[in-house]
């Protein structure tokens, strides 16, 4: 009995250590982690590939605290000027090929055209409405449905947020900008990112570093509110 | 306890707290991101997120309608701030005015239309609201002889028209409004004598000499942010006089330059004598009739009636006789006995007689209560009621089941009614009797305007959505009048709520009034000699008078927590009634407070008002001997009586005995001891035990900063020393400080029983100390964080959580603190509060949260800041403008608000500032300044000196 407690003891002892650690990797945060958003909003394309500047949508940073996320009629007004123009030319073109399609059988079926000559004619048409179809990607068409969605529902996109600071932190965007700060200093080369993770670790020897290289007030009550 | 058990004991306790701490926000784990940011669809122009808006408003707290600033922060109402130009109240706003926000955000409110059935509530939708009113109003209107009746609460602007007009065309008798305090006994004067049944605009700031009797104007009087605006402008004036008469003690009294104790009841007597006095300086004539109403008395009798000392009465004779713009205002408890509505006559005679008509009485400005009924009205809807006379009821934003006598029973006769239609934001006991419950849009979700004044209009404008399926009232009733078919009407009711458009950006508009000279009805007053009751008592051993309270008003604001826990200012007890006695009666029963006493009384004016009451007492000084006052809440409601002739609420017991019971209650007294017990804690009072020390040669007293020996070094100061001076000639204790600071800072409330353990959070209190030397009175002085250049707790702290920043502020970084509690501990000042557990914020009232300031968890300290957050806010619109923080732009929570401008703050670095010229110039006061901590906080000295003088 006595060895049995003995036993219970050391396992209870190491094992609440042992839960204690698994209880800490459960609930580790790794701040570098890309976090999953309801919409796959390509930061390549918009800011690297299209060269969009950062506050063309998160336009309330050179004012408030807050960087603040674009409306989605914000995506909404641009995607119908571009991308479903874009779109739409791509699926007429398509239709003018399958209409050319349809010109060629007809043609065969008057006999203007032999079968080995309609053959070829419809394979490079094939090949040409497969290039058109290829242009349609997928993942974009689905992105655009669901911001189309949200504007017909007239619901706002619930974005996870990717820099968290505590409520005890204050801290401003407005200064930041003023001062001339890149954004990238804070939030890494978006543009290169695709879906934006947070790259630095928004800790407090981190802020207190910079303010002190650059020479910024750094008195408590400057951030901690 | 053995050394086994103690380690047990000490094991679980140190497991428990790890492990629940892992449970506070702030833990060692990290931050998990948590949070979505939702963008609106469309953004508004003007609304960015983190950014606040500033929407004007009004208050609905009471009926005097003060100008709103809605401070609204990521679409929610945060803090309420009053408009800076508004004519009522110059941006200020009293405790009940902060505490409004909290009535939106409360966790009871009323969500959605509900209907009772056998006990049960049950949620119905409003098309079927409107189909069963509509149904019940067209059975009832078959019947003959039966009446459907709106009564509601003092209503004015578009819900008033709409009102008129839902009543004119759904054939709906309006009643007259029902207000508890009614101000009846003075408008049934006004009506006889002048033919105007309002509330004039006493203009204090016009006049040169003032006598109030009976009425607090700086607690609850009609409208006291702007009587305590006139207050401030007044004394700014040093040969300005006051004098206040009452029979108990009230935060008005004390604030006068002189206050008289007066028997209550006795005040026709004061009046008659003063009538007598000064006919021959009379402006007017008075008709000869009216002379035989008042009696010409020897000087000794009606010193003898009154209590009021012979020479005294002289002198106010004198003084109202020299002065060139008297203004006597005679209200309140003065009115509120047998003899009240003679009191108010003789009040409004003298008014007259004086001149002040026109002058310091000001009808062209009057307050608004033309559809104000009194208790009478409620009779007759009683008798109604009891007759099963009434068919549909509607009783909108008021509680009489609560406010009216029991012997009335109002609540039974309320059951003859077919159906019963509460509209309100709370279930209170008269929305528990109702059929149908509509809950009604809190003004800070609704449209229109409402009257301040009789030519004021102000704005209602709504800053967020509403929260749950909630109505303005005038949309319920256009709904029911559109469903009536009358499209014209519904029309006009939308017409004239949209009339609010003109002024929305100013937040209100004075429309201009023609001043029509008023006239002495001299008939009517003789008319009144019929049933005139004036009776030649002499003081009665023991009085009780029962007062409106400054946090709870006529109890319609009981519901909100935030105002149990700020104290009253007098007695410093926050949660609970009690009965205010004076020191000698309770040295007669050898009473200490919290003692219990069964308390009776009986009241001259009226036999119904006979009572008998368990309270525990509580021992006030300066409460005149003979005199027990207490707060009128629903129990005591439940006992009054009232004056047949005018519908005045009787609130005076003549005849009132107290009897020990042996039993003793725990009262939440949060102040230690009304006396400085020689500390020389308020300005001019005088150190007793510490003037033996200084015959030791320690002159502590008036150490000058050269001889300042510190064993730390100075503080170096920037740009900026952050300072605060409290002028306590002008504070009146009204508490509008406490309540503004526990909303902008997030301090949490902690209730009843943690106040027994002296677990208060209020960051500012107020202390009501006996002045000693010098003729006795009771002086309130807040009491906050006095951000000392040497603060004693800045070195105990372990990890450096409490430390001095280059601004002079004594900071905290909250999430270093680790919660030792040595720095309250050492501060003399008792200012620093310990969170002894974590605040829930039950929902919506996470909402109320203040973005920028951090809600502490538990084992955190905290204490004022100097509103941290808009120094910072300041500063930084300074620093894009590129210069320094100018005089006049920091302005913390509890300046912005104080309705008698008894806070400045501001740099002393800056020799132009106000702060530096106040502290320069006046003689100030540092409290405990012999301990060398040389606070930040500079009190103005209660009999103000120049220096040089």
């Amino acid at each position: 009995m006595q060895k049995l407690i003995i036993i219970a003891a050391i396992v209870g002892f190491f094992g609440f250590f042992l839960a204690l650690g698994a209880g800490y990797a459960y609930t580790w945060y790794d701040y570098e982690t890309m976090r999953e958003q309801p919409i796959a909003f390509d930061h390549k394309i918009h800011a690297g590939q299209l060269g969009v500047p950062c506050s063309d949508c998160h336009n309330a940073a050179a004012i408030s605290r807050q960087a603040t996320m674009p409306a989605v009629q914000k995506c909404a007004s641009c995607h119908k000027a571009i991308q479903v123009r874009l779109e739409e030319l791509i699926e007429f073109e398509i239709e003018k090929i399958e209409a050319e399609k349809e010109k060629i059988a007809s043609d065969f079926a008057d006999g203007k055209i032999t079968a080995a000559e309609r053959d070829n004619k419809l394979v490079k048409k094939d090949r040409e409405l497969a290039r058109k179809d290829r242009e349609l990607d997928p993942v974009r068409r689905k992105n655009l449905q669901k911001i189309k969605e949200h504007v017909d529902k007239q619901e706002p996109i619930a974005w996870v947020r990717v820099h968290a600071l505590p409520s005890h932190v204050y801290f401003s965007h407005k200064p930041h900008i003023k001062q001339n700060i890149e954004c990238t200093t804070c939030h890494g080369r978006v543009e290169w990112m695709g879906i934006a993770r947070q790259v630095a670790p928004l800790t407090m020897g981190w802020c207190v570093s910079c303010h002190k290289s650059r020479n910024a007030p750094h008195d408590c009550t400057t951030c901690h509110q | 306890m053995n050394r086994r058990e103690f380690l047990k004991v000490l094991g679980l306790t140190t497991t428990a707290t790890v492990g629940t701490s892992c449970l506070e926000e702030y833990h060692w784990l990290g931050n998990k991101p948590k949070k979505i940011v939702s963008p609106a669809l469309s953004p508004e122009e003007s609304v960015i997120p983190g950014k606040a808006v500033h929407y004007t408003s009004t208050c609905s707290e009471c009926p005097a309608h003060c100008g709103l600033l809605v401070k609204v922060m990521d679409g929610n109402p945060v803090k309420l701030e009053g408009n800076p130009d508004h004519p009522v109240n110059h941006g200020k706003l009293c405790l009940r005015g902060q505490a409004a926000l909290t009535r939106l955000y409360h966790p009871k409110r009323v969500r959605a239309p509900q209907a009772q059935s056998g006990g049960k509530w049950q949620e119905i939708t409003w098309d079927e609201v409107c189909k069963r009113i509509a149904e019940a109003l067209a059975a009832s209107q078959q019947q003959a002889g039966v009446t459907n009746v709106y009564l509601a609460s003092r209503t004015t602007g578009h819900v008033a028209e709409a009102i008129g007009m839902f009543c004119d065309k759904l054939k709906v008798t309006r009643w007259p409004e029902y207000e508890p305090f009614a101000h009846a006994a003075l408008r049934e004067a006004y009506r006889k004598l002048f033919g105007r049944a309002d509330i004039p605009a006493y203009k204090i700031a016009k006049s040169d000499f003032l006598l109030t009797i009976g009425a607090d104007i700086l607690e609850t009087f009609v409208s006291p942010v702007f009587y305590a605006q006139q207050f401030a402008s007044a004394k700014q004036d040093t040969k300005w006089q006051w004098t206040h008469v009452e029979p108990h003690l009230s935060l008005t009294g004390l604030k006068a330059t002189q206050r008289l104790v007066a028997q209550a009841g006795s005040e026709v007597h004061l009046l008659s004598f003063l009538i007598r006095q000064l006919a021959k300086s009379f402006k007017k004539n008075l008709p000869e009739e009216v002379w035989q109403l008042v009696p010409e008395q020897p000087l000794e009798k009606v010193a003898a009636l009154t209590g009021i000392a012979r020479e005294k009465l002289a002198s106010l004779a004198t003084k109202l006789q020299t002065a060139g713009h008297p203004l006597i205002i005679v209200g309140g408890i003065a009115l509120a006995h047998g003899s009240g509505r003679e009191a108010a006559l003789l009040g409004a005679l003298l008014q007259y007689g004086l001149g002040m008509l026109g002058d310091t009485v000001d009808f062209a400005a009057a307050e608004d209560y033309s559809h104000v009924g009194s208790m009478l009205d409620m009779q007759k809807l009683n008798a109604m009621l009891r007759e099963k006379k009434v068919g549909v009821i509607f009783l909108s934003r008021t509680d009489p089941l609560a406010t009216l006598p029991d012997s009335s029973q109002f609540g039974e006769n309320l059951r003859h009614a077919t159906l019963r239609v509460g509209l309100g934001d709370f279930l209170d006991a008269t929305m528990q009797a109702c059929d149908l419950v509509l809950p009604l849009s809190h003004s800070l979700e609704s449209f229109g305007y409402v009257a301040s004044g009789k030519h004021l209009k102000s704005v209602v404008q709504s800053t967020l959505p509403t929260l749950y399926q909630t109505r303005q009232e005038d949309d319920i009733l256009l709904q029911l009048v559109q469903k009536a078919g009358e499209a014209a009407a519904s029309q006009q009711i939308v017409a004239s709520r949209d009339k609010a458009k003109e002024f929305l950006k100013q937040g209100y508009v004075v429309e201009e009034s023609v001043s029509v000279p008023v006239e002495l009805n001299a008939e009517a007053l003789v008319a009144a000699r019929q049933d005139w009751q004036v009776k030649d008592t002499l003081p009665t051993p023991c009085t009780l008078v029962a007062v409106p309270s400054l946090r709870s008003f006529d109890g319609r604001s009981h519901m909100l927590q935030l105002l149990e826990e700020i104290p009253d200012p007098l007695s410093t007890i926050s949660y609970g009634q009690w009965l205010s006695v004076s020191r000698e009666d309770a040295a007669k029963l050898k009473l200490a407070d919290g003692d219990v006493v069964e308390l009776s009384g009986h009241s001259m004016a009226s036999s119904l008002s006979v009572f008998t009451v368990k309270l525990p007492v509580k021992l006030q000084p300066l409460l005149p001997q003979g005199s027990l006052s207490l707060h009128i809440n629903a129990s005591i409601f439940s006992k009054m009586a009232f004056d047949p002739r005018c519908g005045e609420l009787v609130a005076v017991w003549e005849k009132a005995e107290m009897r020990k019971t042996g039993e003793r209650v725990a009262l939440p007294i949060l102040g230690a001891s009304p006396y400085q017990e020689g500390r020389g804690i308020l300005a001019g009072s005088k150190k007793s035990h510490h003037t033996q020390e200084d015959k030791h040669g320690h002159d502590h007293v008036h150490r000058d900063e050269k001889d300042a020996k510190s064993l730390y070094p100075k503080h170096a100061n920037k740009d900026y020393r952050w300072a605060m001076a409290i002028d306590l000639d002008l504070c009146s204790g009204c508490s509008a400080c406490v309540a503004a600071c526990y909303i902008e800072n997030n301090v949490p409330l902690t209730g009843a029983e943690q106040h027994l353990y002296g677990r208060e959070m209020s960051w500012i209190r107020l202390e009501p100390y006996v002045s000693e030397g010098g003729e006795e009175t009771v002086q309130t002085q807040p009491m906050l964080c006095q951000h000392c250049e040497s603060a004693p707790c800045e070195p105990v702290c372990p990890v450096f959580a409490a430390y001095h920043n280059e601004e002079g502020l004594n900071v905290q970084v909250y999430n270093r603190c680790v919660g030792t509690r040595f720095c309250a501990n050492n501060c003399p000042y008792k200012v620093r509060r310990f969170n002894w557990f974590g605040h829930n914020l039950p929902s919506p009232t996470d909402k109320m949260v203040n973005p920028d300031v951090t809600v502490r968890g538990r084992g955190i300290m905290e204490k004022c800041t100097f509103c941290v957050q808009r120094i910072r806010e300041a500063k930084e619109i300074a620093k894009d403008e590129n210069r320094l923080v100018r005089d006049g732009e920091m302005v913390p929570a509890c300046m912005q608000t104080c309705p008698n401008n008894a806070i400045v703050f501001g740099n002393i670095l800056d020799t132009n500032s106000r702060i530096y010229q106040i502290i320069h110039a006046e003689k100030v006061h540092r409290v405990l300044e012999e301990f060398g901590t040389e606070p930040a906080v500079y009190y103005l000295a209660k009999k103000r000196e120049k220096k040089d003088a």
